[in-house]
């Protein structure tokens, strides 16, 4: 059987601030397969971020992770040691982000900063690693390579710049790419020439994405599994199939919705009344419950267990529950 | 009734180095009394400077703009400000900003209140609570400060501040996309509301098709600082005529995982060659170098807008190629 590339075990972390301590992510759990592009959606302070930032060991100084396991391609990831770290950090596993702009460094030609984890991780001397940098912007579709690559970010637009963090990203040839909100800062015509590189780009190297968006049209051109996160949990995981066409959580299902295209003529939007919850505070029973048109008194007192509906499928919510008259309903459709 | 004409209007920024930039390029429209106008395009259209060139928060470079017959001032006078600001209203992408931290919700709403003429405090403070029940907000909003609330919360309380001064004109410059999914649809279904209980006309700017959809009466399409389609909003979202129009409402994301693999790289494929242009004021068409339809004649002539359908037009010299 495959090994996953990324596997998430009931990883619990918070942040220490004035008012004590927020909860961001309360117990996460996931697998990512090779070549495979997992979906993480949720609004933002849903705990996505914070997911793969932990991964990535790039947590600030006031977090604490309170419990769970992190393994990539089988090393203990919470364990190790920044110099550890680095030594997969940008090689096997990279990571872009939604602003190019703050990501990369100002000071320095695009083409230097691709060339960078070539020296460092490959150890190319600098005229190898330059040369190298120059077929990766033509690979990412940048014309004029070799002059552009003599440029300082400033001189590249939003779209040209997120390609070339793609291809530095890519330089080492990652087993796995997170792409934090890739496209959020981009006009939807870059978008769409971005998202597409990004699958080409998969294709060919046979890589694992997990890409974190708060979009579910990005979700349904591109993932192959979904998990939809709500206050630091997952609530809903399955492949893009089911959680489109049964999605098993409300939440997911107003997510769903809220979409697009559905609502020509209509005199209001569907909305999700009221607002996430604070995670300051201890969640008693389901975090979404207060937000839910169909939540019952069970949702209010116990948090729901992750029931799976099938081998692939499944959600945190007391409606999939075997003994569930309302849950047999709403699968129905009825509710 | 005509509210708001603008009359060939021009926005241009010098830049360093004696270059200039076109950011909004001969402009005109009208916003009749209880509609909603749709604004859309990409980020540096220009939309968001037509909207504060309207209100007087940039001083424009030529054209014309009129509120109720009444011509506006190229460059505004502190009390043209408190004129036009009787009449017509703004909020803003970023709710936070717009608002005074220093002051309470009370004393923002009420502040507006005063300036409209309730100069009696319970007075203001009885319509103060009347406007955050009509926003959704808490009472105990009240005597909190802007800090304290949540980004869809800091825009109810710009939409009150706004709408207490009881303007003919709302003009909305991209109020949802700073906020959540969830929390826009919100927004969206509230400015619905408002406009249905009080009729305030609305110019409402946004680059999310759908909710400008949802919104809008008519919408105007603009590219690099001109409209290149304007029309009503259910006809030009079904029936784009210009290309660009077209491109903007094919890359938006198809959300049906049985569709959208194949569609995102239809669009991608169209796009292979895109390369986006700034317009420096040359000649010829500012989209044709994205455009599949693009011709000889479109490098030599800047299109007009021309009618193609009932109260719908649009600036392209192939529309029925």
């Amino acid at each position: 059987m495959t090994r996953p590339v990324l596997s998430v075990c009931d990883l619990a972390v918070s942040f220490r601030v004035r008012q004590g301590m927020v909860n961001a992510v309360r117990g996460v759990s996931l697998d990512v397969m090779p070549g495979e592009t997992l979906a993480i959606v949720g609004e933002s302070g849903c705990g996505k971020s914070v997911t793969l930032r932990t991964v990535m060991g790039l947590l600030p100084e006031h977090a604490e992770v309170l419990s769970g396991d992190i393994r990539f391609e089988e090393e203990c990831v919470l364990q190790q040691t920044d110099a550890e770290r680095n030594r997969w950090r940008g090689s096997r596993m990279s990571m872009i982000f939604q602003d190019p702009l703050s990501a990369m460094n100002p000071t320095m030609r695009i083409g230097d900063q691709i060339a960078e984890p070539l020296r460092v991780h490959r150890g190319l001397s600098k005229a190898q690693a330059n040369a190298k940098a120059v077929d990766l912007l033509e690979h990412v579709g940048v014309r004029d390579a070799a002059l552009r690559a003599r440029q300082y970010p400033n001189a590249f637009s939003g779209g040209m710049l997120q390609r070339a963090m793609i291809a530095m990203a890519l330089a080492c040839e990652p087993k796995l790419l997170v792409a934090d909100e890739p496209t959020t800062a981009l006009d939807v015509t870059v978008q769409v020439q971005v998202l597409s590189l990004m699958k080409q780009l998969q294709r060919d190297s046979g890589m694992a994405i997990v890409l974190i968006t708060h979009d579910l049209g990005i979700v349904a051109s591109m993932a192959d599994r979904v998990a939809v996160m709500y206050a630091g949990a997952i609530v809903e995981y399955g492949s893009v199939e089911q959680v489109f066409q049964r999605p098993s959580h409300p939440y997911t299902r107003a997510l769903r919705s809220a979409l697009p295209g559905m609502h020509a003529g209509a005199s209001h939007l569907p909305s999700i009344a009221g607002q996430p919850p604070d995670l300051r505070r201890d969640i008693q029973g389901c975090a979404f419950a207060p937000r839910c048109g169909f939540a019952m008194q069970a949702c209010h007192r116990q948090a729901p267990p992750v029931i799976a509906m099938s081998e692939q499928h499944s959600s945190a919510c007391w409606l999939q529950d075997a003994a569930c008259e309302a849950g047999r309903q709403f699968r129905d459709g009825g509710l | 009734m005509t509210l708001l004409r603008a009359h060939h209007v021009s926005k241009v920024f010098a830049l360093a180095g004696g270059r200039h930039l076109r950011a909004v390029d001969d402009v005109s429209f009208e916003l009749n009394a209880g509609e909603v106008l749709g604004v859309v395009g990409e980020s540096g259209c220009g939309k968001s400077t037509l909207a504060r060139t309207l209100v007087g928060l940039h001083p424009r470079t030529a054209g014309d703009i009129a509120y109720r017959d009444q011509a506006l001032p190229r460059q505004f006078s502190t009390r043209d400000h408190q004129w036009l600001g009787r009449h017509v209203q703004m909020i803003f992408q970023d709710p936070l900003a717009s608002l005074n931290p220093r002051m309470t919700v009370g004393e923002i709403i009420g502040e507006a209140l005063h300036f409209k003429g309730v100069r009696e405090a319970d007075a203001r403070e009885a319509q103060v609570r009347e406007w955050l029940a009509k926003v959704g907000l808490p009472e105990a909003a009240f005597s909190r400060y802007p800090g304290a609330f949540s980004g869809g919360q800091q825009q109810r309380i710009g939409i009150a501040r706004a709408l207490a001064m009881e303007p003919d004109v709302l003009v909305c410059d991209e109020p949802i996309s700073a906020l959540d999914v969830s929390i826009q649809a919100q927004i969206v279904n509230l400015l619905a509301d408002l406009r249905e209980q009080t009729g305030v006309a609305m110019m409402f700017i946004a680059h999310d098709l759908a909710m400008v959809q949802f919104l809008a009466d008519r919408v105007l399409v603009m590219y690099q600082g001109r409209v290149v389609e304007s029309g009503e909003t259910q006809r030009v979202f079904s029936q784009p005529a210009h290309p660009y129009t077209r491109l903007l409402l094919d890359s938006s994301p198809v959300p049906d995982p049985a569709l959208a693999r194949a569609h995102l790289q239809r669009v991608a494929a169209l796009l292979e060659h895109d390369d986006v242009q700034v317009n420096s004021g040359g000649q010829g068409c500012a989209f044709r170098s994205r455009c599949i339809k693009a011709q000889a004649d479109c490098a030599v002539q800047v299109p007009a807008l021309t009618a193609c359908g009932d109260q719908h037009q649009a600036a392209c010299l192939h529309i029925s190629d």
